[in-house]
């Protein structure tokens, strides 16, 4: 009985006209946008590759360790092609100095805004609103529409339990919209086999759960769209029903969640924060000026006291006071180095705490609806999410404190110092650059990421029980007349 | 019998469920615009303000205008770009000024906060293009061919009833039912601005009743092509299944494609090889210039030793040659650089026009396109905002650099020595630091409304133009329609 219909359901679904047109639209939309991926990670891979080989070759045209700089290009996963999430609105190069904060520079969007009119159409852009919404338009009057045709009652002049049939709905429809949607997304990865993107094991892993993701948000529509269909009496009733509750899903809930938040828990600007360090290190080295000036008049009294001395004494214990001064104040300076080291560093944390809990709050709210769940999730599995830029930038960090380690080292054994000396010829051999250390980001570990996305997956599993739960009970009661 | 017509249809949109629904949704919609954009407005006012100080803060205390040699200035933010944002988020909004070099533009608020790029915001750009186009199709692809099916078509021309008439009721009574009422939640949205304490001048008023009139034109199309397509199809679900893949088409598919295909066809070089080019010629000025300096510096010692002159006025001389020297040989590689740097920015430039004119103008077959392209060049927040503000940086940045001769006597970035002798008597007071008060603000002016709507007008009659197709479409198709 399951089994006929089963059938029944997959026929009228496949069959119908609205099925031919929406699936076309699909597997064209699906298709172009892992093109279009492919090409814009063609073009960030070409960017990168430009912006090494000058990085490069300015270090190749470097002759002194001490004026040696570096830059650090955001690698471009391939994972892009299907969910660009945030990699084209944060900043792609940083440059690695002595001084000077860690920061991404030139995002895409900022440089070619062209792009940024339109934006891109990424995959999670498909799934999210075009595909929940033919999943609406093909569930919207599963029920109510054979009421109103008059084929519910005929089904249940048969023999047929309630339960058998709404199974047999709910099976059907997914296998009949599912599985249709699989083809295009094959025929996308066929392309990205034949591009020859250079996808790891790890990659394909997380495009697999990305897949199964997708396919459990796409349930979650459907299943939406069958309860509706049992709660009202006509399938205008239950569309219009269905599409206000998606606007407010896919539409309001992420947006006013991030905006709620961005209310509640204001965080400085940039500048702010920039301008705090400058004053307190300008603050910092008035105090070093202040010091040395007590130091000063200090050393006047002694040199007073010296006046007694042989000339050569004189000399010779003038000497030494002031190298014991130039050290005292090498301490000084060092130790104001570090606090204001310390204070950028307690400055940054607290600003990157205020930013997280924002983040928190916002994503909290706006993980009511399941299409902010699944942009989470699936822009985690991108590894194009939030996590992107923070964990580039700490990677960074650690990397410039390497450079800068090696840089000073390098400088001391070659015997340079800081100043360049004017009209000094300057024939020198090109840098041995095959010691400098080089950056490679590491990407999050696969199973951190599955424990993040877990509770996006949660939340949307434990929605779709609920509606289950609630389309049976609601059958169940279901006037067939 | 034209009245009826229109009577009869208007009271059938309105005393619909659909209706109540649909226009319940865009009520909120446009209204949780309005507000949002009003709070982002105040919020970014608050940022504004917060960096304008901190980037004076950063001068105080300094006691001396040499020291000054570069300045931050912000991009405020507009009251109509946070209703229509374009590419406002993603333009960097402060730009650094040294008075020598090209202001870049850097700390866009997506990249600044990304938080806000992972769903971006909800605008009334956005309400516009996608929320009501899907909502016109939704009341209007059934317009013809739905009574058709319901019979009432064959009875309503049962009656002495011109087709003209007809079709002329369904037209416009359809596309009043849809735009008066939404014009109750812009109303109250508007109401909203001065409630909250955003005031509008008397330009930007103007600008947002043009924005208005094309998101009615706008809707006018999708409404007008509905009925259009419902006239050539016989049953009303192939005319919505066939609405659908225009709207995809016209909103996901045509805007972004066009974009693609021009990004493909014309190359802009990148900021990163201007950057490199820049470095390469600096660096090689700067062996050059190590070497002539070795050499005037020889040459100088040279003849100090023939002369043999050690007074303090033969110092003062040899001092002044050498700040001559340094002023001049680095006004000069300044002058090459500029010209190395502001060439290829030229070059940059003219690729960028091109792939701008060609993506543009294959995206105006989608009237989405057409739509957006409009309404941001009317909040100003298209393209040409960032034009604008680099020029504006940039005639700043001139401003900045008279400014700082003006105040050191010297030219912004040239090299000299300061030899500072303080008289015993100041020794004892601390120097005054500067008043940085002092440094001309920088006053961003949005383009003027002529222009702004003179760059608008081409889309604006696109719009109609569109309008007046599917009209006629729709017109003829009608009295060619079989009834039966």
């Amino acid at each position: 009985m399951l089994r006929t219909l089963i059938e029944k359901e997959l026929k009228a679904i496949l069959l119908s006209p609205k099925f031919t047109a929406v699936f076309a639209v699909c597997s064209i939309l699906i298709i172009l946008s892992i093109y279009i991926g492919i090409e814009e990670y063609k073009a960030s891979m070409a960017h990168y590759e430009t912006v090494n080989a000058q990085l490069n070759q300015g270090m190749k045209d470097e002759t002194r360790w001490m004026n040696l700089t570096t830059g650090v290009n955001r690698y471009p996963d391939p994972m892009l092609i299907f969910i660009s999430g945030i990699h084209n609105d944060i900043g792609r190069t940083a440059p690695i100095s002595q001084a000077g904060t860690i920061k991404l520079y030139n995002s895409n969007y900022s440089e070619n805004t062209i792009f940024a009119v339109f934006r891109f159409m990424d995959l999670m852009f498909i799934v999210q609103i075009v595909l929940s919404l033919f999943a609406i338009l093909f569930t919207y009057d599963a029920i109510n529409g054979e009421r109103e045709t008059g084929t519910l009652k005929l089904s249940f002049a048969n023999p047929i339990p309630r339960t058998s049939y709404i199974i047999a709905k709910l099976i059907g429809s997914w296998f009949g919209l599912v599985i249709p949607m699989l083809i295009p997304l094959l025929l996308g990865i066929a392309i990205v086999l034949l591009y020859k993107i250079p996808m790891t094991g790890t990659h394909w892993l997380r495009l697999a759960i990305l897949i199964g993701l997708s396919v459990l948000y796409f349930t979650f529509f459907i299943c939406l769209g069958i309860l509706l269909s049992s709660l009202t009496r006509s399938s205008t009733g239950s569309f219009l029903y269905l599409l206000v509750i998606w606007v407010a899903l896919v539409l309001i809930i992420p947006r006013a969640g991030v905006m709620i938040a961005g209310q509640f828990k204001p965080v400085p600007t940039a500048a702010e924060i920039s301008s705090k360090l400058s004053q307190k290190a300008r603050e910092m080295y008035d105090q070093l000026t202040e010091w040395a000036k007590e130091r000063q008049k200090g050393l006047t009294a002694r040199y007073q006291g010296l006046q007694d001395l042989s000339p050569q004494e004189r000399q010779a214990k003038i000497k030494e006071i002031l190298e014991e001064y130039l050290g005292e104040m090498r301490e000084e300076q060092e130790k104001i180095s570090r606090k204001i080291a310390k204070y950028d560093a307690s400055l940054n944390e607290d600003w990157r705490n205020r930013k997280a809990e924002r983040e928190k709050l916002g994503f909290s709210i706006s993980r009511f609806s399941p299409a902010s769940a699944y942009q989470l999730a699936a822009m985690e599995l991108a590894g194009t999410g939030m996590s992107l830029k923070t964990s580039y930038e700490d990677q960074l960090r650690s990397y410039s404190d390497i450079f800068n380690k090696f840089r000073a080292k390098k400088a001391a054994e070659a015997g340079t110092n800081a100043f360049m000396l004017i009209g000094q010829e300057n024939k020198q051999e090109p840098l041995d650059l095959s010691e400098v250390p080089k950056f490679k980001y590491v990407n999050t570990d696969i199973t951190k990421i599955f424990q993040i996305t877990m509770i996006d997956f949660g939340i949307i599993s434990i929605y779709i029980l609920i509606i289950m739960a609630g389309t049976f009970i609601a059958f169940i009661r279901y006037d067939v007349r | 019998m034209f009245k009826l017509i229109l009577y009869k249809e208007l009271r059938e949109i309105i005393g619909s469920v659909k209706f109540a629904a649909t226009f319940g949704i865009c009520s909120i919609l446009i209204i949780l615009a309005f507000f949002t954009g009003t709070k982002n407005y105040q919020t970014g006012m608050q940022e504004y303000n917060a960096s304008k100080e901190a980037a004076l803060r950063q001068h105080e205390s300094r006691t001396d205008w040499e020291q000054v040699n570069s300045h931050r200035v912000f991009l405020p933010p507009k009251p109509l770009a946070t209703l229509v944002m374009g590419i406002s988020n993603d333009l960097g909004r402060a730009a650094n000024i040294d008075g020598l070099n090209k202001p870049s533009l850097g700390d866009s608020t997506y990249s600044e906060q990304p938080v806000f790029a992972v769903f971006r915001f909800l605008d009334l750009e956005f309400v516009f293009q996608i929320i009501l186009s899907l909502f016109a199709i939704l009341f209007a692809f059934d317009a013809i061919n739905g009574e058709k099916e319901r019979g009432t078509l064959r009875l309503s021309f049962a009656n002495s009833l011109p087709r003209a008439w007809y079709i002329l009721g369904k037209l416009i009574g359809s596309f009043l039912a849809l735009a008066l009422p939404l014009l109750i939640p812009i109303l109250i949205g508007i109401l909203l601005l001065p409630l909250m304490g955003l005031s509008l001048s008397n330009d930007e008023w103007i600008r947002l009743f043009i924005f208005i009139i094309c998101g009615l034109l706008y809707l006018g199309v999708f409404l007008t092509l509905s009925v259009f397509v419902s006239c050539l199809t016989q049953r009303s679900s192939s005319s919505f299944l066939f609405l659908l893949v225009i709207w995809v088409c016209s909103v996901l598919i045509v805007p972004r494609a066009s974009v693609l295909i021009a990004g493909n066809m014309v190359e802009v070089p990148s900021l990163a090889d201007i950057y490199f080019q820049r470095t390469k010629l600096e660096r090689q000025n700067s062996r050059e210039w190590n070497e002539k300096i070795r050499v005037f510096l020889d040459e100088l010692r040279k003849e100090q030793m023939q002369s043999g002159d050690n007074s303090p006025e033969a110092n003062e001389r040899r001092q002044k040659k050498i700040n001559e020297f340094l002023e001049n040989t680095t006004n000069e590689n300044n002058a090459k650089v500029e010209k190395l740097v502001s060439r290829l920015n030229e070059e940059r430039r003219n690729k960028q026009i091109t792939q701008e004119k060609l993506a543009f103008g294959i995206s105006r077959i989608s009237p989405t396109a057409v739509f957006t392209l409009a309404s941001t060049t009317l909040s100003g927040t298209s393209l040409e905002l960032r034009n604008h503000f680099q020029k504006r940086a940039e005639a700043y940045s001139e401003s900045f650099a008279e400014f700082i001769r003006k105040k050191t006597g010297r030219n912004i970035g040239g090299s000299r020595i300061v030899i500072r002798v303080t008289p015993q008597e100041q020794q004892k007071k601390p120097p005054q630091p500067i008043n940085t008060r002092e440094i001309p603000e920088f006053v961003y002016e949005s383009p003027e409304l002529a222009s702004i709507f003179r760059d608008a007008l081409p889309d604006i009659a696109i719009l109609i133009l569109f309008n007046l197709i599917f009209f006629t479409g729709a017109f003829l198709a009608f009295l060619r329609y079989d009834l039966r």
